[in-house]
């Protein structure tokens, strides 16, 4: 496991002694719920992704859905706690990218995914645009199988990116 | 965050220098975009050629500087890579935002001829 001091960031590939199908190449990620944090996390592991030779759009998307995910984490799971562990699983299959995203921050609300429909920017004027709001469009749009699970004092958030074009 | 700010006619052109407009940058961008700005006679064009990775972070940081826009001018946005464009696709953005594929269009689109 590789550490970058300074950054609270850890990588790793798994390995044979991970419970994977096969040669399910198995990436994982740690670290501190903070936007910088974030930022390295989403460039190495998009680098980790290319070293796999996952398409370039798979690698756009993973990347998009694992911000949304885990700024949602920085700014509502971990509000309260700046600097939680996040723990980030990745297996790269042929046809789609598993991601699991795990923490130990507030659970969500009602304990299960919001449903709340995107903003409605079609009649809107300019200065009432909403700023924010589209995260959970982008996961949904952009990943298949997703899941939310509050499992004791963890929440886990499991989705697939694939090959599929929206 | 670094923008820089160049002139062509009346047409305003704010580059973006980083590759990347997410969470950790959105108020320095907003921030730089209001500095940028105050240059402008007319309007804007927000050329993001360079700009590998927006997510909605870097998407409401847009919109903002949309809103900064003195009344009546306009921001457009030119040279989207295919990340960003699929972002501004799937939330319907591309239907607020004049979008051009580079900035000599954009420019086009403005009545300014290419250099």
């Amino acid at each position: 496991m590789a550490n970058h001091p300074g950054s609270g960031m850890a990588t790793g590939v798994g390995d044979s002694n991970t419970p994977d199908r096969g040669d399910t190449p198995h990436l994982q990620f740690e670290l501190g719920a903070e936007p910088h944090a974030v930022r390295e996390t989403l460039t190495a592991l998009g680098q980790r992704l290319r070293d796999f030779d996952v398409p370039e759009p798979r690698i756009d998307d993973a990347q998009i859905t694992l911000a949304e995910v885990l700024n949602n984490i920085v700014e509502h799971s971990y509000a309260d706690q700046p600097g939680g562990i996040i723990n980030v699983d990745l297996w790269i299959s042929p046809g789609d990218v598993a991601c699991l995203i795990r923490d130990t921050g507030a659970s969500m609300p009602m304990n299960r995914l919001p449903s709340a429909p995107p903003p409605d920017i079609q009649n809107t004027d300019v200065q009432d645009l909403p700023e924010g709001g589209f995260g959970w469009l982008l996961i949904r749009e952009m990943t298949s199988a997703l899941r939310y699970r509050r499992i004791g004092d963890e929440n886990h958030l499991f989705f697939r990116v694939g090959s599929e074009a929206p | 965050m670094n923008l820089s700010f160049d002139r062509q006619g009346a047409i305003g052109i704010v580059k973006v220098e980083d590759s990347r407009i997410d969470a950790s940058v959105a108020i320095a961008f907003k921030d730089r975009f209001r500095d940028m700005i105050a240059d402008a006679e007319g309007d804007v064009i927000l050329d993001l050629s360079r700009v590998e990775f927006l997510d909605s972070s870097g998407l409401g940081a847009v919109v903002a500087a949309r809103k900064l826009m003195p009344g009546g001018r306009s921001l457009d946005l030119s040279g989207l890579t295919t990340s960003v464009d699929k972002v501004m696709r799937l939330t319907r953005m591309n239907t607020v935002f004049d979008i051009h594929p580079d900035l000599v269009a954009a420019l086009a689109a403005h009545g300014q001829p290419p250099r």
